[in-house]
């Protein structure tokens, strides 16, 4: 059960500092131009210097660092995974030989890149979640998808799933929990047996969640029509965004940056 | 000695930003045949403490023995004492999953691994412990019941397993009066006819107190009071106020008698107590 309570991607972090403070848009193009230049970037000392760029704004956000990698834990065994992958199935100049298995050069450059890559990405992402609250994120997510709204995307819909997907994810584990050790209590196990065994004892803790998230949703809808909400249009917005000097400046650096780095390496 | 603990520390989120100490330093002996009211404000740490008893938590510090097995000793068989402790969750409606209320109560002898015939019996006895009619319910679904038949089923799933004690976190919680009097009455016949050992937590003093020989209460993480109800209305009436618990309305009216002057006990529990504590002291007075 320590499982569920250990997620941390996704979650906010309040603190007072200037990354914070940003205008969530702002933080989410800064966040996209940064996995755009990941993905362009070829050469290590690249890497460096975006990293860098993200481990100031670590350390700029105040938020404690440690949680920023917690992040990590979860994909730590895909890192490792497509590292093993590039050390051992790239062609070229070998430098090590175990068994059948052969490290070359090229192997380990390109599966350290790789690694790296993965590594600032879920850096920027989870800087990201942690730092911005998940109200303003959708906010942020409705305003930018709006640009699209000629073309029939639904922004405000969109958005208000996530706010309330959002929402609702921290009460659904704390849900799953509570069914999972009153299942206990019944006798249910599921620490053992084999792996159908084990996907069958899910049924005690499947179904009830379903029935209380159906009954919740109904609620939910009852409550939304009583306060009378119909949809985005007209609806006006009680956090206005406004795009401040240092929301350009901190924008401006990004980009410069990326553009940099891409360009250059 | 049925449970006993030993300096229960417990923190939530250990080491992450919304860290919280729930329990300070709880020490409980509970012994076989006790009825215990467990009473606390909300988010004072019933709940948890309650999930120690059968191992769901592990305590941050201290020690927790059930029949003597030290419970966070590795290799213990938590499967086996959480069979000796039946814990009913609150709504436990919310965790009814099967096709009938049959297979439903079947779910914790079946997981025992008892043959058929066995289970058939214990669903039979379980049903009517909580008082519900066999032929006409087994065939039912649990979800097409009222509120208070579902919690009966629920209760009668744990039942099934044949706990040697039972604990019940806010059993009358979003009941109506006459469904949560059925419960707490269900209860109380568990207790003296099977001689159980019941471990009732609640928020709310009226009914509860009346009900258990034994009252706990809690504030803050820690159990500053024990002993029995009688006793504790009677000595420590004022620290309940404070805490915000308040008193059955009986016993705070016979509070204020007191306070006006009048000699009266204070610690009743029920409107009938009173009424002969008071025909008691009148009848002294006249004499006089």
């Amino acid at each position: 059960m320590r499982i569920l309570r250990n997620i941390s991607f996704g979650q906010y972090i309040p603190r007072d500092s200037l990354i914070h403070s940003l205008d969530p848009r702002i933080k989410i193009l800064s966040c996209l131009a940064i996995i755009v230049a990941l993905f362009l970037i070829t050469k290590f000392s690249g890497y460096l210097i975006l990293g860098c760029f993200v481990l100031i704004s670590i350390i700029i956000s105040k938020v404690h660092p440690k949680y920023v990698f917690r992040g990590l834990r979860p994909i730590l065994f895909i890192i490792i995974f497509t590292l093993l992958i590039h050390l051992f199935m790239t062609e070229g100049e070998m430098i090590y030989q175990l068994g059948f298995l052969k490290i070359t050069r090229e192997g380990l450059v390109k599966g350290i890149l790789i690694s790296f890559r993965l590594f600032i990405l879920i850096l920027t992402t989870s800087l990201l979640t942690l730092a911005t609250s998940p109200i303003s994120l959708t906010d942020g997510i409705e305003r930018l998808l709006s640009v699209f709204k000629f073309i029939g995307i639904p922004a405000h819909e969109i958005a208000m799933m996530m706010t309330i997907a959002l929402r609702f994810i921290p009460t659904l584990l704390e849900e799953t929990e509570k069914i999972m050790k009153a299942q206990i209590s019944r006798g249910a196990d599921f620490e053992s047996g084999n792996i159908f065994n084990r996907a069958k004892n899910l049924i005690p803790i499947l179904i009830p969640l379903f029935v209380n998230a159906f009954r919740r949703a109904d609620e939910l809808a009852i409550a939304m029509e009583a306060k009378c909400y119909r949809g985005g249009e007209g609806r006006t917005h009680y956090r206005e965004l406004k795009i401040k000097k240092k929301d350009i400046s901190a924008f401006t650096l990004t980009i410069l940056v990326t553009i940099m780095v891409s360009v250059m390496f | 000695m049925f449970i006993h603990l030993e300096n229960i520390c417990f923190t939530y989120s250990l080491g992450m930003p919304f860290e919280t100490e729930v329990l300070k330093n709880i020490n409980l002996d509970i012994d076989n045949g006790e009825f215990i009211g467990l009473i606390g404000h909300t988010g004072c740490g019933k709940t948890t403490l309650i999930q120690h008893f059968n191992g769901l938590l592990t305590p941050t510090s201290g020690k927790i023995y059930v029949e003597g097995i030290d419970l966070n000793k590795k290799g213990t068989n938590l499967r086996l004492v959480r069979q000796k402790i039946g814990l009913v969750f609150q709504y436990p409606e919310n965790q009814l999953f099967e096709e009938t209320i049959y297979q439903e109560i079947a779910f914790g002898p079946r997981k025992l691994g008892l043959s058929e015939e066995k289970i058939e019996k214990r669903v039979r006895e379980a049903l009517k412990m909580v008082d519900l009619d066999y032929n006409l319910y087994i065939e039912r679904s649990p979800f097409s019941l009222s509120g208070g038949e579902m919690r009966r089923v629920a209760l009668a799933s744990i039942l099934s397993i044949r706990p040697k004690m039972l604990i019940l976190d806010e059993p009358t919680a979003n009941l109506d009066p006459q469904g949560r009097d059925n419960i707490l009455f269900e209860i109380e016949k568990i207790h003296y006819n099977f001689g159980m050992t019941v471990v009732l937590v609640s928020h709310n003093m009226e009914k509860v107190a009346e009900t258990v020989k034994r009252l706990l209460v809690m504030h803050r993480g820690e159990i500053i009071i024990d002993g029995a109800p009688q006793e504790i209305f009677e000595k420590h009436a004022n620290d309940l106020v404070k805490m915000g618990l308040g008193l059955p309305q009986v016993t705070e009216c016979m509070h204020k008698l007191k306070a006006k002057g009048k000699d009266v006990y204070a610690g009743v529990l029920t409107v009938d107590d009173a009424e002969s504590e008071l025909l008691k002291k009148m009848k002294r007075t006249t004499k006089k």
